[in-house]
This record gives structure tokens, sequence and C-alpha cells, in this order.
């Protein structure tokens, strides 16, 4: 088998498949995607954590080799006002699904560097959760238009 | 006999008047004659010239309040806006979007330029000193707070969600709700955009109402 | 202040007038605001105007002036009891609050703070300023033309339409109707020309309304009697109960401006903000008629009290050369 198809392989799998790699809990992570605006401003992550499990799990941070720090945060319109607020935590309940998606809940990514400033390619971001157990998943990089 | 011509016509005219007032009714909320005409002093993108509303005369002119610390709900709104730029077509190139920061202490104008790149050549970054910001906000009553830290994590920034519209002449026609929410009406702004690119100069009055 | 301003004319040559001086004074007080509003808003202290406006300003600034030179060339035995002052000068400060200073800004952005203000505005500034029985005071302190003005007869039959009992009452709770109907708040929030045009009305009204209400004479001066005025003043409260009840109990939002233009608290959520405004409208706005009420019952109790040859403070004399104390019998 060329060297390639076995790359293309890889790959397919790697996209087709949920992507849960190592960790204790009983989660998996979908559509990991990390958005990069600028070098100099956070990025945005998003992804569905699901809980398949039949204890429920907690979420409590995140982390990433190219983030400086990663933090849970929550997109707010409140009344016709944008805001951001920080999220300590984040309860899953068991066979429960959890939507980091576009103005709501999102991982926001300190000085990104690294891989992220290609905008190609992907990251690896590990999901934390009460307890100590943790997930990992690569996240496709993105730019403000994809 | 001329009695039945009259319903007749009537019942003619009826439909016609109906499509008519269909054809009026816009997708975002109508603020023509009451909200106040585009009025500004800024720096904008791509090389910190001053700019001001007439600049954008002949261009219908979306304004929004945000800043480039925001990695989710502004990126969001640009980009739902730009998918409602490209069901545009034609149009696109007589419409501009002012992404006007309330964060100008930290979004410069090299920052500005590269962040409202991303979206499209229609995007223009708005810096203005906190006067110029204040005068603009208040004109529109828009609101927003910026509360500093030197932890950028515990920087607190908030702004209104809305983006105003307003035709070529400069006077303010709608009041687009938040392209950030579940369902923004991608559709219906694209409709709206295209429809004040298309409509006709309203003549001498429009133009002495954009001074007010 | 007191007795030299009265006497000045006659010690400085008559160019300088106080009148004019002061008056000039407050139109440079005016320059500074307007300038600091257009030029500086981002570092205008919070009492001073969000939005300055030249009729508001001098509408407030001119009969403070007024008012307070009356006072001074008003003998010290003849001048309005202390709390009367009091009265007039909170009024004014509560209308300018509710006008130009930067709360304007956060009753531009909270539904029930833009009740609070209209409650400022329309019931308790005019209240206090009313209760205060100004009028004499600012006679005396007023530029002759102005006074002209003031008794000119076109204003007088203006006055005496807009102060007929029916009109008086349906003016004061129509006018918070219709500001409250959700299109025309929409349009009026959004357009500075309605915005002000709203404010200005809701204040003049409020002043012709409670002016009317609490005249302290009797009805050959005063243009109606207690007892019209007494019922005007009560029925005024149901209207205005019947909307703050809608308001309180509506299970939709109804007013979308400030959903759009944002809101400032985000714990208060535009359901909660629509019923705070509701209970406003509905609790506070029938305190005031109940107030008022008392208070002209005192009015009318004082009157009694001189026709009955009274000194006007507490006895009265029942037959020639019998008074009695009525604090045995009001218990005041």
């Amino acid at each position: 088998m060329p060297g390639w198809l076995a790359c293309a392989a890889l790959l397919l799998a790697l996209a087709a498949a949920p992507a849960a790699w190592a960790g204790s809990p009983d989660a998996v992570v979908t559509q990991g995607r990390m958005q990069v605006l600028l070098p100099s401003r956070p990025a945005a992550g998003y992804f569905t954590l699901e809980n398949r499990g039949d204890a429920p799990l907690t979420l409590v941070g995140a982390s990433a080799p190219d983030c400086k720090s990663l933090m849970l945060h929550q997109s707010k319109n409140e009344g016709g006002i944008d805001r951001m607020v920080m999220v300590s935590s984040l309860p899953v309940s068991p066979h429960g699904t959890v939507r980091f998606a576009p103005g709501g809940y999102h991982l926001m990514c300190m000085q990104p560097s690294g891989a992220l400033l290609t905008r190609t390619g992907t990251e690896t971001v590990t999901l934390h959760f009460a307890g100590g157990g943790s997930v990992s998943a690569p996240f496709a990089i993105r730019g403000p238009r994809s | 006999m001329r009695r039945r011509a009259f319903i007749g016509l009537l019942a003619a005219a009826l439909p016609l008047a109906a499509a008519r007032a269909a054809d009026q009714v816009w997708h975002d909320v109508d603020v023509t004659g009451t909200s106040p005409s585009l009025d500004f002093v800024m720096q904008g993108t791509p090389f910190g010239q001053t700019r001001t509303q007439f600049d954008y005369r002949g261009f219908v002119t979306m304004m929004y309040l945000g800043y480039t610390f925001c990695p989710d709900v502004c990126p969001l709104t640009m980009q739902n806006v730009a998918a409602a730029l490209a069901k545009t077509g034609k149009a696109a190139k007589h419409i501009r979007f002012l992404f006007v920061t309330v964060d100008p202490n930290r979004d410069t104008i090299p920052v500005l330029k590269a962040y409202v790149a991303g979206f499209g050549p229609e995007f223009v970054g708005l810096r203005g000193t906190p006067d110029q910001l204040a005068a603009l906000a208040k004109r529109f009553h828009l609101a927003y707070s910026v509360s500093p830290s030197s932890d950028p994590a515990k920087y607190e920034v908030t702004h209104s969600s809305a983006i105003y519209v307003f035709d070529r002449v400069g006077n303010a026609r709608l009041l687009v709700p938040s392209m950030a929410s579940q369902k923004p009406d991608i559709d219906g702004l694209a409709a709206d955009l295209v429809r004040l690119t298309t409509e006709r100069p309203e003549g001498w009055f429009g133009w002495l109402r954009s001074l007010v | 202040m007191n007795e030299p301003l009265s006497t000045a004319p006659a010690a400085i040559p008559a160019k300088f007038d106080p009148l004019l001086v002061m008056t000039g004074l407050v139109l440079a007080v005016g320059t500074v605001l307007w300038w600091g509003d257009a030029v500086h808003p981002a570092e205008m202290p919070v009492f001073a105007p969000w939005d300055f406006s030249w009729i508001e300003y001098l509408g407030i600034a001119l009969p403070l002036l007024w008012y307070l030179r009356g006072l001074t060339l008003t003998p010290a035995a003849e001048r309005p009891h202390g709390l009367r002052q009091t009265a007039f000068l909170a009024g004014v400060a509560l209308i300018w609050v509710t006008l130009q200073t930067h709360f304007v800004y956060l009753s531009q952005h909270m539904f029930f703070l833009n009740r609070l203000q209209h409650m400022g505005m329309h019931h308790l500034g005019p209240f206090l300023i009313a209760l205060a029985w100004p009028g004499e005071t600012l006679a005396r302190g007023m530029p002759a033309a102005g006074l002209r003005l003031a008794r000119a007869r076109p204003i007088g039959a203006m006055l005496r339409v807009v102060q007929n009992p029916v009109v008086a009452g349906l003016l004061f709770v129509g006018l918070i109707w219709f500001w409250l109907i959700p299109n025309v708040h929409f349009h009026a929030m959004i357009s500075p020309v309605l915005y002000t045009t709203m404010n200005l009305s809701m204040v003049i009204d409020g002043l012709l309304f409670w002016f009317f209400i609490l005249d302290p004479r009797p009805a050959p001066p005063a243009r109606h009697s207690y007892a019209v005025r007494l019922v005007t003043c009560i029925l005024v409260i149901f209207p205005q109960l019947l909307l703050g009840a809608h308001l309180t109990f509506a299970m939709t939002p109804l007013y979308s401006y400030y959903d759009l233009c944002g809101r400032l608290f985000p714990s208060v959520s535009a359901l909660l903000d629509q019923h705070l405004g509701g209970v406003i409208v509905w609790i506070p706005s029938s305190m005031m008629s109940s107030v008022a009420f008392m208070l002209m019952l005192n009015n009318i109790r004082l009157h009694e009290d001189r026709q009955n040859g009274g000194n006007n403070n507490d006895d009265i004399e029942i037959a020639p050369g019998v008074r009695i104390s009525s604090r045995a019998w009001t218990g005041r």
C-alpha cells in the first residue's frame, strides 16, 4: 500500500470516526475545530461532546499545546447586549450531548501560536473533567471564512 | 353599468395594492424617518485615514459595535453578514459594513485592518477616540462598556448586538437584530440590502433629512 | 445674597441689571454644558447632561433663577415656608436628574428605569413644584416681559381649556398611555426629536395637572372647586392601575426597542423588566393621587379654618369670642 494511500486512509478514519483517543471517561468529541482570526487575538474552539457513559461528567477545563491558556467561555446575548462569561464547569448528563458552537459555549484560546497561526492542519485539544479524567481530540484549524 | 365597472376596477386594484403592500414589508426593523442619520468622525482602515459619513455616501452602510478580542460573537455576526452579502450578488459592491471598535485602547488600525480583512472587502474597521465613540453610541442609543484589566482573560467588554443600516444618502433605515442569534435572518438581510441599493434616491427631502 | 441683591440697583448704576447678569451666567453655563456634551461626551460627569438640550436646560435653569431671585426680593416675613422652598428645589432637581443627567442613558436602556424617569418627570417632580405653589415668588423674580407673557390672554384661555377637569384628567393618563403604545414607544425612544417631545410633553402636562389639583385656594380664585379636583385626582388612578396591571401581567415582551438597543442589566430579562415597569406605573402612580388627596383635604381644612375666623393655624371661632383649638378634633 503506497504511503499516501495509508495517509489518506488514516485521515479519512480520523475525520469519519468519532475522534476519541485516550482518556478515562466514556466521552466522545466530534466536530472539533479552532477558528483563528489573528495571531495577536484569541482564537475560538468549537466541538460536540457526547457522554456515552452511565455516569454524569463535569467538564472543568481544556488545554492545547499551541494555546497559552484555553478557557471555557460562553457568549451571552441578554436583552440585546453581547457579553462573554467564563464557565468554570459544565455538567454533561449520562448519554447527553453538549455543543460548543458559535454564539454560545466556546473555548477561548489565549495567545495562539505554532500550528494555529498557519490556519491549516489540526490542533490536539484535551478536555479535562472533574475527577481527573481527560479526552483528547484533533481540532481542524480554520480561518475566519471557512 | 358604470357602477359595475367601478367595482371591477376596484377588484382588480385590490390584489395589486395587496402585492404592493407585501412588497413594502422589510425583513428588519424599519426606523426610517425616526432614527438620526449617519454622522461620525473616526480613523478608518486600512491606513488610519480620517473617515466621516461623507465617505460612505452612495453606499448602503451597515454599522456595528464590536472589538477584536471577541473570538466568537463578532466573527459570527460578520460571517453571517458576509453570507448575506454573498447573496446580494452585484449589489455587494455598493454596500459597506462599518465595524466600530468599542475597545480603541487595544484595537489599533493595523489590528483592525487584519481583523476585518478576514471577512471580505466590504468590511471596514473604524477606531475613534473615547469622545468620538461616545458621541456615536449616544446618537444611536447604543450601549457598550469596557472594564480594562491587565489580564486579557479578565478584560471585560460588552456591546449592543444590533446593526444599523443606512441608505445611500446616509439616512438610517433599518435596525437589524443580532446576527449572532440562534436563527439569524440572513436571507432577509440580503433582500433588504438589495432593496436599499436599488432604491431610487428620495430627492431633496431625503437629502435635507440626512443633514439633520 | 439676600438683602444686598434687592438693594443693588440703587447702589450700582442701572446698567448692571442683576437679572441680566444672572441670565448671562445661565447662558454661559449652558454654553459650557453644550460644548462639553458635543466635544467631550466621554468625560462629562454623571450630573451633567447626557444629551444636552437648550430647551430643557433653559426650561429648568431660568425658572430656578427667577425663583431664587424672587425669594431674595421677598421680605423675609412673607417668604414661603422653608418646606415649600425645599419642595420647589427638590422638584426642579428631580426634573433635572430625569431630563439632563447621565440617568437618561440608564433610562434609555432599561424599561423599568424609563418608567422611573417618567415617574420623576410627570408625577413626582411637577407634584413637588406645584406643592411649593411658587407662582408669586416666580412672578417677583421674572423679568417684566416674561410676566406679561405668562399673564397674556391667549395663555390664560389655553390654560382654561387644558385645566378643565375632564381635559386635564384625560391628558394626564392619555399621555402615559399614548407614549406606551408599543409602536409609538419604539419610535419615540429612537428619534431624538420625538424623545424630546415625549419628555417635554410629560413635564408640561405634569405641571399643568398638579397645579390644577394642588391649588390651595378655594374655587373662586382657583378654577375649579375642591370637590371637582378631588374627584379628578382619584379618577386618574384607575386608568393608570389598568395600564400598570396590563404591563405587570403581560406574558409577552411589548417593547422591542430595549432588546434592539440593549438592556444594561443582564440579570433582568425582557419580561421581568416589563413587569418591574408595570409595578412602577401601577403602585407609585396611584400613591401620588392618594398623597394629593390628603394634601387637598388639608387645604380644605385650612380654608375652612380661615372661613371660621381661625388664624390659619389651629383654632376656630365657633361663636363670637369663643375659640376652640381645631387640634382637639382633627388630631393634628
